[in-house]
Formats: structure tokens, sequence, C-alpha cells
């Protein structure tokens, strides 16, 4: 199967990690590890389009995001975890929706 | 993981965030979250191969182009913060450059600011007459000229007293002297700072009841007094944070 990446994720990167983190909090690492798990070792997400991504998100106030300062248990530096707002929930259910429909309407065209 | 590592792991950062023209706090909060997650995908790789060195070039490559990386990262920043940072980030003007001397960074730092003041003085005198057409400028040409001149070596001045200050706080204890001396010379510059402007200002006659710096006025000398050290105390604790702040990344050679 081919690889997923770049320009083909490009729009679908957000309510991607929306629904990543609607799963339970995470770090940018496991936030790109359970995408990529999730996808079937097929799709590649990169770190250069994740933060961005997490920045404008958490500005928008769809997540929340603190430092976690616990190095208990692991080692290297503190991380910062992020949170799927309410904000976040309601945008991810409108997400979903469009893709639902995207899905659709693009399928009947491409799919024959 | 050894200390080289961690070294490579952080220029591998500091490739991304140090072009973004961002403010530094938003480019310490980048620097802290890129190097977790490098460290992350660091101790993954090392799980599956022999040695640091093999695993410090699968981080790499898994990472990807730092230019990319930091173009996408420059798209999240408002385009006002952009514009204000270009001036500082692009050619590191403000930056202690790596290998410079505190003495020459300072005296550098000192230039900029000198020409800085006098550019902005011009401008504001010009605003001012703009303003004030109706104003006394035979009588008002001399102070102001006088307190441009003021203007321009006091700031310059700061700086220096700034950096006794940042280094006074950084070895607390070691450097009592030059944290007296700094209070007591940045007191007298606020004296002077204050009479500037309360006289630029009556020349222009935008006071009412202050005519010239009151040199009888306990309120005015007390006020005077204090707003030196305390815009000191405030810059040099800013100052120190920076400074902390180039040491750990700054100076990380990147090219």
């Amino acid at each position: 199967m081919q690889n997923i990446g770049g320009d083909k994720l490009r729009g679908h990167v957000d309510t991607m990690v929306l629904s990543v983190l609607e799963k339970g909090d995470a770090h940018g690492l496991a936030i790109i590890k359970r995408i990529e798990e999730s996808g079937s070792g097929v799709l590649h997400m990169k770190e250069g389009s994740l933060y961005p991504a997490l920045y404008r998100l958490e500005k928008a106030g769809l997540v929340s995001a603190k430092w976690d300062e616990q190095t208990k248990g692991r080692r290297g530096p503190r991380r910062k975890i992020y949170k799927l707002t309410r904000k976040g929930r309601n945008q991810l259910a409108r997400g979903r929706e469009q893709w639902q429909q995207f899905v659709s309407v693009v399928g009947a065209i491409v799919g024959g | 993981m050894n200390e080289s590592i961690e070294h490579e792991l952080r220029v591998c950062v500091e490739r991304c965030v140090r072009p973004i023209r961002a403010s530094n706090r938003c480019k310490d909060r980048m620097r802290s979250e890129l190097f977790a997650h490098l460290h992350g995908v660091f101790e993954d790789e090392r799980l599956s191969v022999e040695t640091d060195e093999a695993a410090l070039e699968k981080t790499r490559q898994r990472f990807g182009d730092p230019a990319n990386i930091c173009a996408e990262l420059q798209g999240t920043v408002p385009w006002i913060v952009r514009l204000m940072c270009a001036p500082l980030d692009r050619r590191g003007r403000w930056y202690r450059r790596p290998h410079e001397s505190a003495i020459r960074y300072d005296f550098r730092v000192m230039l900029w600011v000198g020409a800085f003041s006098a550019l902005f003085y011009t401008a504001l005198v010009v605003v001012a007459m703009v303003l004030r057409s109706g104003m006394n400028r035979p009588r008002a040409l001399p102070g102001m000229l006088a307190a441009g001149v003021l203007a321009c070596m006091l700031a310059p001045t700061f700086v220096l007293l700034n950096s006794a200050k940042r280094e006074s706080l950084r070895r607390m204890g070691q450097w009592k002297w030059a944290r007296l001396v700094s209070f007591a010379v940045s007191a007298v510059t606020g004296v002077f700072t204050l009479a500037a402007i309360i006289s630029i200002l009556a020349l222009m006659n935008w006071t009412g009841r202050v005519a010239l710096f009151d040199l009888t006025n306990p309120f005015l000398i007390g006020g005077a007094l204090l707003i030196g050290p305390l815009v000191l105390e405030i810059q040099g604790r800013f100052s120190l944070i920076d400074c902390l702040r180039f040491e750990r990344w700054g100076c990380l050679e990147i090219d």
C-alpha cells in the first residue's frame, strides 16, 4: 500500500488531532504515534504538520495544554500535554460530519 | 543520554526555531516542546539500533528537514509579531554572538541603543513641532537640543547599567558593589531623564503647573530618584532571563 503523508493529509490534520485527543490526553510524540498506529503503518505525520496544528488548535481554544512537570518513571525533559476542550469536541463533531459528506460526495465520483 | 547527543538534539531544534520571527517566549515554548519530542524519538530509536550515533541519525531522518518545520511553525505566528520581531532576529543584533565577549556585546548594544535613541528623539521633535506650530521655537530649540544630546547619552548609559545589574543578579552575593553602584548611578540617571522630559514639555508649553524641572520639589526629586533603580531592577531581571536563555540555546552553532 502506498504511504499517505504530506499534501494528502493537508486539510485533515486538525480533525485527526482532535480525534486522537478524544481518546485521551497526549503529548506531541504520542499523538503522532497514535495517528500512525491507527493509520495501519501507511500514514505518516511529520512534526512540521503536527506542531503548527497543535498551536493553531490551542489558540482557537479547541485544545488546552499544560506542561507535565512529572518526570517520575521516565527520563528526559518535561513534555506538554494536550487535552481536548468542550469547544474542541463540538468542532470534532462538525469535522466528522464534514468528512462523511466529503467521503460520500467524492466517493460517488471517484468510486465509479 | 550523553551530553554530546543532547547537544546534537538541541542543535536540531535550534535549526528549526532560531530563524522563526516570533517573541522569545513563544520560541522558548517551541524549543522546549520540540526538544522533548526529539528526546522521545531518540529513546525510541535507541531501542532498535546498537549505537547512539545510529539512533541520532535515525532521529534526524524522522524529524525531517528543519527548514520545512521552521516554515510551518512560522505560519502560526501572527503577522504583527512577525513584523515586530523581524529586525531583532534576522541578523541577531540583540543577541550575543557565539564567542563574543560580554564587553563587546554591551558596547555593540550601546551603539545601537544610542543610534535608536537619536532617531527616536528626532522623530519626537519633528512630531512635536508639527503638532505645536505655535510654540516659541527659538526659545525651545536649545533646550530640545540639550535634552536630545542627554537622551542619546543616557540610553547607552542605561545599557551599561543594565549589564552590571544583570551580572550582579546572576552572581548574587559576589557582585554587591555592582548592585550598589548601578542603583546609585541609575538614580542619578533617573533625575536627569525626568528633568529632560519635564523641561522639554515645559519649553513646548505642554505642562500647566510645572514650568521646568524643579529641584526644590521633594516629590519630583523623590520620584526621579526612584524611577531609575526601579526600571533598572525590572529590566535587569528580564535581561538575566534572556541571558540564561541565550546560554542554553543562543550559543549553539547551527550552521
